[in-house]
């Protein structure tokens, strides 16, 4: 792997995204916010907890499929950007390394410190989460419930836009050709969070 | 005159890999995670989840502004709008202006809002207003700014950017006049 991991992340993480003169971040093709991230994770939280057990994993659907969809659009603008030709591209040699740098950034811009356990070229990957925000809902003991909404779908994002076919921007094609699902949380008591998508 | 900077900056913590603005955890996210998030709230009526999604913002909102402007001695009226006023802006939310604001009352106008924004970009104008962010972002703003608890006040988008307007109005009111 030619990634140079700590570089990607040193040298993103650094990224100032300004507002401008009407209060709006554009970049990467989108327009951006920078909000305390307990406003997600509250809202996640509130709306899970506030379904009857049967509609549970039809809300944490819901919850996966907008971070699936907004890292499929984001992480097109991230891996065109003018920052990733400067400092990814350079190192880059495989689609796998793509991914390797996509997630670098990914924990660069503080989604979660995660890194690749396992990648099976257009299949299969594992990813590991060390710490990421979603898990500060638990302060104390284990929850039932995993909370990893954002990364996980996320994950299958970025397998969509590595061997999905051509980007869409309309999102009709390309976007869900993965699935993801969460295995293990910070949350729940396990030491990292897990993370398995698979082909559809 | 703007009598107080805003000092909100994010600083990435290298061991955790999260950025830190202020002492809180920020995440840079896009206008569809945001309008995704809120159409979601919008079809979810069973539970009531546009206000569940307003709620959470004023939740987090009525922290956020109230420790910064405790930490950093922010205490005159005038000084807190200003301050509310740049972090919306700041934080990519969209330019925010107080028209007016008392302690049961006030007029907010969003001359640009990244939600109404990021919303048609990605489907168009709307039937109905869409800015439960926002909407919660303003009463926290005013329980701040007039050291009143959580859910005092109630505001209501009288016209959208979302829907076709020009600016977004707002107004606040005590939350029992509703």
């Amino acid at each position: 792997m030619a990634i140079d991991r700590e570089k990607i992340i040193t040298e993103l993480s650094k990224l100032d995204l300004r507002s401008d003169e009407k209060g709006i971040i554009s970049g990467f093709g989108v327009l951006l916010q920078h909000l305390p991230a307990t406003i997600w994770t509250l809202f996640s939280e509130r709306f899970t907890r506030a379904v009857p057990n049967e509609l549970l994993e039809a809300a944490e659907y819901l919850l996966v499929d907008a971070a699936h969809e907004c890292a499929y659009h984001t992480g097109y603008g991230i891996i065109t950007s003018e920052e990733w030709k400067a400092v990814v591209e350079p190192m880059i040699k495989t689609t796998e390394d793509i991914l390797h740098g996509a997630f670098a950034i990914f924990t660069a811009w503080g989604w979660g410190k995660v890194e690749i356990q396992e990648l099976i070229p257009g299949e299969k990957l594992v990813l590991r989460a060390y710490d990421y925000y979603e898990a500060d809902v638990v302060e104390y003991g284990k929850s039932s419930k995993m909370s990893a909404y954002l990364i996980t779908g996320a994950s299958a994002a970025f397998m969509d836009l590595a061997y999905g076919g051509n980007y869409d921007p309309t999102g009709k094609k390309g976007l869900g050709t993965f699935e993801a699902k969460q295995v293990k949380g910070i949350e729940c008591g396990d030491d990292y969070g897990e993370v398995v998508v698979t082909k559809i | 005159m703007i009598t107080k900077d805003l000092i909100l900056k994010p600083v990435f913590d290298r061991k955790q890999c999260r950025q830190i603005a202020d002492g809180h955890t920020v995440v840079m996210h896009c206008h569809h995670f945001a309008t995704l998030t809120t159409r979601l709230a919008n079809e979810c009526s069973m539970l009531n989840a546009r206000e569940l999604l307003a709620q959470c913002s004023e939740d987090v909102f009525y922290k956020v502004l109230g420790d910064y402007c405790r930490k950093h001695n922010v205490s005159g009226l005038r000084e807190r709008v200003e301050i509310a006023e740049s972090y919306f802006a700041e934080s990519g939310l969209g330019k925010l202006v107080v028209k007016c604001a008392g302690w049961n009352t006030g007029e907010v106008v969003l001359e640009h809002s990244h939600v109404d924004e990021g919303w048609i970009k990605k489907w168009g104008k709307s039937d109905s207003p869409v800015n439960h962010i926002g909407r919660g972002y303003i009463v926290a703003m005013f329980s701040v700014i007039f050291d009143r608890p959580p859910r005092t006040y109630a505001a209501k988008e009288q016209q959208s950017i979302a829907c076709g307007a020009d600016v977004s109005i707002i107004t606040v009111t005590d939350a029992v006049n509703l």
